[in-house]
């Protein structure tokens, strides 16, 4: 599986001249990212008559360019309205909102834009390079390591739980609990359904996410309305500076974007891990890192860069099993799979061999469609974080209507659209009285995958608990997981003692 | 955001493949076809379904739509689509009745098999099998026998209710090993979670392994006969090696519509059934099949009553093994 | 969130823990004749969740015992601002309930338009502008060129018949 310079020369040649498709590939992404309910990979099924019938290289070029703008764009409505536009980007409503809030919200989107573009164009390249070694990493990252990278993600509900810790715990394990409804992960056996059959697959994350956060945050600003005592929303500088402001802020935190990126990166690699699992992680590691941690929460720019680099991250890492084993890392990349597959295309490593074009090809359009958004960023900067200015009475029913239809999309159930409103009621209802609505989403969405990895753990261990400790990797984390828990109790207790 | 604008000779594909306007009025059929799968998207169902139509809706002259309802093995699908489609033969579902009939068996979904829903078409005939790693020291399928003897073996299967499942709990009831089942919810995490060595073998319909092979090696099947020998290295029947009465253990899929559509509209079934048989003389079909990595071989058509007579005969065997298979204590 | 807080009593803090535990109840309730391996997550979850919500309990019984916190039940906020959240609430629960008889177009462009105006905008150009053009857009960018299937109403059928489009069966 190796690549020559004169090849690589000819395969981003080759995907510069599919322009055509990239560009139509990124605007579709970005307008299907921004609204919540609009999963990349229903569009790609949605458009197969379409990918089927262009020639492959193309078809290639379109999907990947809209899988890669749709993990870009999901940070807009997440960073001005508090709604995240996928569960990728619902770790970047944490400082996001903030800083809208604080009066940023264009440096804010200029730096998600950029964490998400750099993050995506150096992990693309990484895999150009590292393909070989990325593709084994996929097998030995196994059950056991996933429990502890998901564990990883979930103490992020201990993290934002700093203010009052056991109401944090309580609102992460409700989240947990209503995780668990659905079939069981061994029998399929459904659980917890209310007799809906519409919950048999568990909880949908579309309409939790848009019940929890966008109908939550609307039910909010209401408030605003009312007693005219409007957010610090109004830019108060010349635009321009203010994006010259967010380059800056991406800048100096140019080293975060690099190793948060490579966190999706091999977390992608792994078949069946999400970007919010990446998300999560890459913002709870940031934080642990960080040597100002008590900024995370109140606008602190490296918690937008974190979550951001490493969803699109993601993307660099889920081709990689499909590509070099024939398996589908993720849904998205399933859908891409058909396709390749309909043109008679075999995956695996033979195709290193046989068609290069193909197999690293992916990574190269990968690569310039991110070079291709690169001149998106500063435009779509500037014009989406007008949206701040837009009246309360206006932006309020547009926010519920829409993403009330959004519900709807992704799984074409009225009943997800109630869904959203049950929620919606639930997250106002935890706004008010300070359970964090982050940790109630972070129990639903990490809740089935952490029961299905430990159950099969536990199987493959037949029985035995310490099968869990029973390989190097894993034991790693394990350690890393505890200095990752410690290391902030640690320091606090040392920053109590100097301040006294 | 409109889809189809992508400039140039797409923008002509593209408007080929959209649903062609109202035609001919009243021959059926007179609209585009919605099919339900009961399976999540990119699985083998999807792929096969696909090449399917490319040759069937040239016959029919309308296009197919898929949604997918993936979830408690494939209950959600079903109950969906017996309750909430039409019946009116352009809703059909496209299922896997094997899994789907043991799921049926097991976990008493709110629907009557065959009152409510009919298999009509099957497709393919994919015999389960057992599969090791290429570099795994087991050779043969008694070597992993006699080894389950001495240890309880882990293997991965797609789910517990499946077909596969059942045919390596009957080997070790048959042959007094024992097999503990990982169900890793779908056959592609089920060959990755055997090729890196997570669990010692897997058991999974044999089409899909052999687009594997390098990387994954059969080493028996449960059926009468090995009808893809070529293409699994002359892996033996597992009766033929132990001596032993499994019965055969195959996916099947099919094409199924609401028994009522068939009542009410017996001529829109039975252009559905002769088209549909007509598939299958078309090169076109498959072609798209063994492209989608289907092996020809495993290409049989079945009317009705075959349909019918396996899927009985598939809840017969889930009942018989209900303990091991299903959550209810 | 945004805007000053009102010293709250302590009872809304209970309606989370009290959903919680009501589910829990539930969850427990519809498991127990199940293998274990179907419910051991869940159930050690809700005993944490049991735990976590008593300690929650003693807090704050503690704190209305020395007189710190009451137990009633408001979220606090400006009265007016919730009457017209019940209300936005009430007409979203009127908007799914009217989608499948209306279709999504005249049902989102009522919803906006009656949402609006309940919130104030008394700007003709800018209500009706509102109202009018996002529903097109949905119609246009998710029904015909997407192919989402939301519910079809008069307005859809109407401009399918018209422009002879696929779908509006």
């Amino acid at each position: 599986m190796e690549l020559d310079l004169a090849t690589l020369a000819g395969l981003f040649g080759r995907s510069f001249s599919l322009w055509w498709a990239i560009v139509p590939g990124i605007a579709l992404g970005l307008a299907v990212g921004i609204l919540p309910g609009f999963s990349p990979q229903n569009t790609l099924i949605i458009l197969l008559p379409v990918t089927l019938a262009m020639d492959v290289e193309a078809a290639l070029a379109f999907m990947i360019a809209l899988y890669c703008a749709n993990h870009l764009s999901g940070s807009i409505p997440a960073i001005l309205v508090n709604i995240p536009g996928s569960a990728g980007a619902a770790a970047t409503c944490i400082d996001g909102y903030q800083m809208t809030k604080n009066g940023q919200a264009q440096q804010a989107l200029v730096v998600s834009f950029v964490a998400s573009v750099a993050g995506g164009l150096i992990t693309s390249l990484a895999v150009l390079a590292l393909l070989p070694f990325l593709a084994r990493l996929g097998l030995v990252l196994r059950s056991v390591e996933m429990v502890v990278i998901i564990l990883f993600g979930l103490t992020l509900i201990a993290v934002l739980a700093a203010k009052d810790m056991l109401k944090g715990l309580i609102g992460g394990a409700f989240g947990l609990m209503l995780g668990a409804i659905g079939t069981d992960q061994v029998f399929s056996t459904p659980r917890a359904t209310f007799g809906f059959l519409e919950l048999y697959d568990g909880l949908p994350l579309v309409p939790v996410l848009i019940g929890l956060f966008a109908i939550s945050e609307a039910l909010v600003m209401i408030e605003e309305r009312v007693t005219g005592n409007a957010a610090p929303r109004a830019p108060q500088r010349p635009q321009w500076l203010e994006t010259v402001d967010g380059l800056r802020m991406a800048a100096r935190h140019w080293w975060q974007i690099v190793w948060t990126g490579f966190i999706g990166l091999v977390i992608g690699v792994i078949p069946g891990a999400g970007a919010y699992i990446a998300s999560f992680v890459a913002y709870q590691q940031s934080r642990l890192f960080s040597r100002t941690p008590h900024l995370y929460g109140t606008g602190h720019p490296p918690g937008v860069i974190a979550p951001e680099s490493a969803n699109n991250g993601v993307t660099s890492g889920t081709l990689v099993p499909t590509m070099a084993i024939g398996v589908p890392g993720g849904s998205t990349s399933a859908v891409m799979m058909i396709v390749l597959q309909y043109q008679g295309i075999v995956l695996g490593p033979r195709l290193f061999l046989e068609q290069p074009s193909i197999a690293y090809g992916v990574f190269v359009m990968m690569t310039v469609a991110y070079l291709f958004m690169v001149a998106l960023i500063l435009p779509l900067a500037r014009y989406a974080a007008k949206v701040v200015t837009v009246p309360v009475h206006t932006i309020v029913p547009l926010i519920i209507a829409l993403t009330v239809v959004g519900a709807f999309a992704d799984r074409e159930y009225l009943f997800d659209m109630a869904l959203a409103l049950v929620f919606g009621v639930i997250g106002y209802v935890a706004v008010r009285t300070d359970y964090h609505v982050t940790s109630i989403l972070i129990g639903v969405l990490l809740g089935p995958i952490f029961e299905r990895y430990l159950l099969r753990s536990l199987r493959i261990g037949q029985g035995d608990i310490l099968v869990l400790f029973s390989s190097p990797i894993a034991n790693v984390l394990w350690c890393l997981l505890v200095v990752s828990v410690v290391l902030p109790i640690w320091r606090e207790r040392r920053l109590a003692r100097t301040a006294t | 955001m409109t889809a189809p604008m992508l400039t140039r000779r797409t923008l002509a594909a593209g408007l080929a493949a959209m649903p062609v306007a109202a035609r001919a009025q009243g021959a059926f059929p007179e609209r585009n076809f919605r099919v339900v799968i009961p399976t999540g998207q990119g699985g083998g169902a999807e792929r096969l379904a696909r090449s399917f139509d490319d040759g069937w809706s040239k016959l029919l002259g309308r296009q197919f739509e898929y949604e997918f309802y993936p979830g408690a093995a494939g209950q959600v699908g079903y109950e969906l689509y017996v309750a909430r489609r039409e019946p009116d033969a352009y809703n059909l579902l496209f299922g896997n009745m094997g899994p789907e009939m043991i799921m049926y068996a097991l976990q008493r979904p709110r629907f009557r098999f065959p009152d409510d829903i009919t298999y009509f078409c099957r497709i393919d005939i994919d015999d389960s099998c057992v599969f090791v790693r290429q570099d795994s020291p087991f050779r043969r399928i008694e070597d992993v026998v006699a080894e389950a003897k001495r240890r309880t073996l882990n293997v991965a299967t797609s789910r517990i209710p499946h077909p596969a499942s059942i045919g390596i709990l009957a080997l070790g009831e048959a042959t007094g090993s024992r097999f503990n089942l990982i169900p890793y919810a779908g056959g592609n995490p089920t060959m990755v979670a055997v090729m890196s060595g997570e669990t010692d073998i897997g058991v999974l319909p044999v089409a899909g392994i052999t687009a594997q092979t390098g990387r994954l090696r059969v080493l028996g099947i449960f059926s009468r006969e090995n009808v893809l020998a070529a293409k699994t290295d002359n892996a033996p029947t597992i009766n033929a090696v132990f001596g032993t009465r499994i019965p055969d253990l195959y996916s099947s899929r099919s094409w199924a519509i609401h028994t009522r559509a068939i009542e009410r509209h017996p001529d829109r079934f039975r252009k559905l059934e002769e088209t549909a048989r007509k598939v299958f003389e078309d090169r076109a079909f498959l072609e798209a099949a063994e492209k989608a990595g289907q092996p020809l071989e495993s290409i049989r058509f079945g009317d009705r009553a075959v349909c019918t007579e396996y899927a009985l005969g598939m809840i017969e065997l889930a009942n018989r093994f209900r303990a091991q298979l299903s959550a209810q204590r | 969130m945004a805007g000053e807080r009102r010293r709250r009593p302590a009872g809304a803090e209970l309606i989370i823990p009290t959903l919680a535990v009501g589910f829990t109840a539930y969850y427990f309730w519809t498991v127990q004749e199940l293998a274990w391996e179907a419910k051991a997550n869940g159930i050690v979850i809700g005993a944490i969740l049991l735990v976590l919500v008593a300690l929650l309990g003693l807090r704050i019984g503690l704190r209305v015992a020395r007189g710190e916190a009451s137990l009633g039940l408001t979220l606090g906020g400006d009265p007016q601002a919730n009457r017209l959240r019940l209300a936005l609430l009430a007409l979203t629960v009127a908007f799914i309930a009217a989608l499948p008889l209306l279709g999504t177009v005249i049902a989102l462009a009522l919803m906006l338009a009656a949402g609006m105006w309940l919130l104030g905008a008394r700007h003709w150009p800018t209500l009706l502008g509102v109202s009018l053009v996002t529903p097109l857009l949905v119609w246009a960018g998710l029904i015909v060129a997407i192919g989402t299937r939301f519910p079809l109403g008069p307005f859809e059928r109407g401009m399918a018949a018209l422009l002879g489009l696929a779908g509006a069966e």
